[in-house]
């Protein structure tokens, strides 16, 4: 069992899962040779005489080449809509009669093609995005796992209930975060996402059909939560909920990220509070979120701990800043980039629409719209993702500072959560593939500052493409997250 | 009221900007009617990224129904209805096999002379009540007698079906249409073309019909918080980040329910594909209309469309009124 070191208040402790992680990455290769095709013209006979539905073509496979990385790019031979387990039962023993590749996407947001199929059939789990039943007596629900969190909390809202935590970005898929974690900004109190999972319906890789559950077929239970879609595909997902709070949301102003790493270290040992994450601009430059449930959790940490955080207002951080950069007048671009960034990002946060009395209505709306406008796609900052490992250990830039701090956010996080839990989890995977597994590796491999930002707020799952534990044949089963 | 009216849009991205993030799958009736990425906006998009043609691209683009909820959610701001509706351009001037009558219909009717306008003095407001409303007659009478408003004889209802059919629209027919709209302020009840004004007469001053009657504080102050309002989409979208104040304060105000997801985007209560605007098949899906109910503890249904107080009366037991029979009656 991985033992996780105890780590003294206000300081940054070792990572418990993967002590070399920043050293000497490996990187994968992003764009591998297309499959050859063999079998392809079997298997899709194969299937349609199951009555399964394929589509080829560019356009139906179109929106399909690359991930939310955007480094990736290929194209399957063809894609099957996920309509129930039976049907992707049927698809996978197709896939190991005619040794044919299955990639697995969910909301597609990896960063490195993981869900990207370089030939072979892709199975799109979005097609399975019903809420089967919700049951607000037991406080949980059963849904089809390709539905995006964002989708089931428009569900779960209509009930007056909220899921407990989920990566704050609205188009992460319930399956692909169970297979990888998932944190949320209160997962330093009630765990990541998959902790949230009761009872599973998996479709192996030899297409069976299997209830699991901590009661039942348990090992593989425990195999598939963390299991990276190694151990089969998640198709349905009973979770549990919670009774629905709109919260009340605190901001904290930084000029140095190990000052705010540590104030939120010390809040989470302390359950100080209900929600906490940074957002970071640069490194001089940090946002310390804070956010209650409830007005007596809140009471609570403004008579006890408040004081204690050593972070500033956002005036008081202005009136820092300017005299920060007075004395280095040198540094006036770098002054001018955090002033454009602060009137374009901290209006998102503050919409009116998305507030009620002083209350954020929902978060992952929040965070994620500001994510996705200021942090995706065009607004990533390093070009190179293609860099070596020893490039990338050697690169001192902002945003390499950022993650090696963020990676410490996470196992923090995790240190003194349930995620202790999940993380003893990966322990019982083979001993080869934990270094890879630690949730960390987007992080430290990512390319963006905004994959960065995301990590430490939102930390989405991503980044797996590993074999099937029953796949001892030559073709990939890649197993997508999110 | 017209406080409301809207200001020069900003400029906007096509589709080769799409990233792949799937915000409007969340807010796509087709998507949820079919959860396939291939009927949604982003879908389209990385198809013609991947070279796709129109035609290739048919059966999603006649199942839009142009509500233009992916607009205000896309954080790349791409044009995502004005990319459909070049598509759909670009597809009617195809040479279609089978091209159905009614588009012929429609072609000679935009090519008959300018219909003459009524003599409306230059910058009185002006009423384009659509080819719902007129359907009407005490409706729409209500509505010029609460909002005060002279309603224009030419309310351009061939040239918002010519914009929806992607049938292209003659220039005389078009300039004539603006020429009689030029020093307005407009009210329409088409969110579509609300949404083309917006473009082709930047400087004017325009509104939706929702918006328009919900401002007055005879119908406001009717609203309550037992009300679920439904808002008409595309006017609302089309002009989403003004709207969206508007609206919460509104609900604010009356406490009402609005038709709004978590995202603030309007849920369409109906989502015709445009074989079905045209009358070619059949369309009374009422998975949409039921998806703004679920949940909803609302005792009365306000709307702002005849088409959306249809919808409901055919889903819902309760009281379904259109927001200018809040009024009571008029004397």
């Amino acid at each position: 069992m991985l033992k996780i070191p105890s780590v003294e208040p206000g300081t940054v402790g070792p990572c418990p899962v993967a002590h070399d992680a920043l050293q000497g990455i490996k990187r994968q290769q992003t764009n591998p040779a297309r499959w050859n095709g063999a079998g392809w013209g079997g298997f899709v006979t194969a299937l349609r005489a199951a009555g399964v539905e394929l589509a080829e073509g560019a356009v139906a496979c179109g929106v399909y080449a690359t991930d939310a990385g955007g480094t990736a790019y290929g194209l399957p031979h063809g894609v099957v809509l996920a309509r129930n387990a039976e049907q992707i039962a049927v698809l996978l023993k197709a896939a190991q009669a005619h040794r044919v590749p299955v990639t697995v996407r969910g909301g597609g947001l990896t960063t490195e093609g993981e869900s990207v199929a370089f030939g072979g059939v892709l199975l799109d789990m979005a097609g399975m995005s019903r809420v089967l039943r919700i049951d607000a007596t037991a406080l949980t629900v059963r849904t089809e796992a390709g539905i995006f969190w964002h989708s089931l909390a428009e569900e779960l809202r209509r009930e007056n209930l909220d899921y407990l935590s989920a990566p704050l970005n609205l188009t992460s898929s319930v399956g692909g975060t169970l297979g990888v974690g998932g944190i949320d900004v209160n997962s330093a109190r009630l765990g990541c996402s998959a902790d949230q999972a009761v009872s599973l319906q998996v479709v192996t890789p030899t297409g069976e059909i299997v209830e699991c559950s901590d009661g039942e077929n348990a090992e593989l239970f425990q195999r598939v939560i963390l299991g990276y879609g190694q151990f089969g595909i998640i198709t349905e997902a009973t979770l549990r909920v919670r009774p629905y709070t709109p919260i009340s949301m605190h901001y904290y102003y930084y000029s140095s990220l190990r000052t705010a790493i540590e104030d939120l270290q010390m809040l989470d040992q302390n359950d100080a509070s209900d929600y906490s994450g940074i957002l970071t601009i640069m490194d001089c430059a940090v946002n310390l979120l804070v956010a209650f449930d409830s007005d007596q959790r809140e009471a609570a940490f403004r008579g006890n701990w408040q004081a204690r955080l050593r972070g500033h207002g956002e005036f008081g951080f202005a009136l820092c800043m300017l005299g920060h950069y007075a004395l280095r007048p040198w540094k006036l671009a770098e002054a001018m980039y955090l002033l454009r960034r602060k009137r374009e990002v901290f209006p998102e946060f503050h919409r009116a629409e998305f507030i009620n009395d002083g209350y954020m209505r929902d978060r992952s709306v929040v965070f994620s719209r500001a994510v996705w406008k200021h942090w995706g796609s065009r607004n990533m900052v390093i070009p190179d993702l293609a860099t070596t490992a020893e490039r990338l250990s050697r690169r001192s830039n902002a945003a390499t500072r950022c993650a090696a701090s963020i990676s410490r956010i996470t196992r923090c996080i995790a240190s003194a959560s349930g995620c202790a839990r999940t993380i003893g989890r990966i322990t019982k995977c083979p001993a080869s593939l934990r270094p890879r597994k630690s949730g960390r590796m987007a992080v430290n491999s990512s390319r963006s500052s905004k994959a960065l930002y995301t990590a430490a707020i939102i930390s989405r799952p991503s980044r797996t493409q590993f074999t099937t534990s029953a796949s001892i044949w030559a073709p990939v089963t890649t197993a997508s997250a999110a | 009221m017209f406080g409301l009216f809207a200001k020069a849009p900003a400029a906007r991205r096509d589709y080769s900007d799409c990233s792949g993030c799937s915000l409007c799958f969340l807010v796509c009736p087709m998507w949820r009617d079919r959860h396939d990425p291939s009927f949604t906006p982003e879908g389209l998009a990385k198809a013609l990224q991947c070279g796709a043609t129109a035609s290739a691209l048919a059966a999603p683009l006649d199942a839009c129904s142009l509500c233009g909820a992916c607009d205000p959610v896309c954080p790349e701001r791409i044009d995502l209805s004005g990319m459909i509706m070049n598509l759909r351009r670009q597809l009617a001037s195809s040479a279609a096999p089978s091209r159905p009558a009614v588009l012929d219909d429609l072609r000679t009717r935009l090519r008959r002379d300018i219909i003459a306008g009524s003599a409306v003095s230059r910058s009185a407001p002006v009423l384009l009540p659509g080819s719902d409303l007129r359907t009407a007659p005490a409706l729409l009478a209500r509505v010029q007698a609460l909002l005060g408003l002279t309603v224009v004889e030419d309310d351009g209802a061939d040239i918002s079906l010519a914009l929806e059919a992607g049938v292209e629209i003659p220039q005389a027919r078009l300039q004539g249409f603006l020429a009689s709209l030029r020093g307005h302020s407009i009210v329409a009840e088409d969110g579509l073309l609300l949404r083309q004004l917006r473009r082709w007469l930047p400087g004017s001053q325009r509104m939706g019909l929702g918006a328009a009657l919900s401002s007055r504080t005879a119908l406001r102050g009717k609203l309550g918080a037992s009300d679920l309002y439904v808002i008409e989409p595309r006017a609302y979208h089309a002009d989403h980040e003004r709207m969206v104040a508007y609206y919460n304060r509104l609900q604010i105000e009356t406490g009402c329910t609005l038709s709004l997801d978590l995202q603030r985007i309007a849920i369409p209560a109906v989502a015709q594909s445009l074989s079905q605007r045209l009358g070619l098949v059949p369309g009374d899906d009422p998975g949409q209309a039921n998806w703004i109910l679920q949940g909803s503890k609302a005792t009365r249904i306000v709307v702002e469309t005849l088409a959306d107080r249809a919808a409901f009366e055919r889903v819902s037991d309760l009281p379904v009124l259109h927001i200018a029979d809040l009024a009571g009656s008029l004397k």
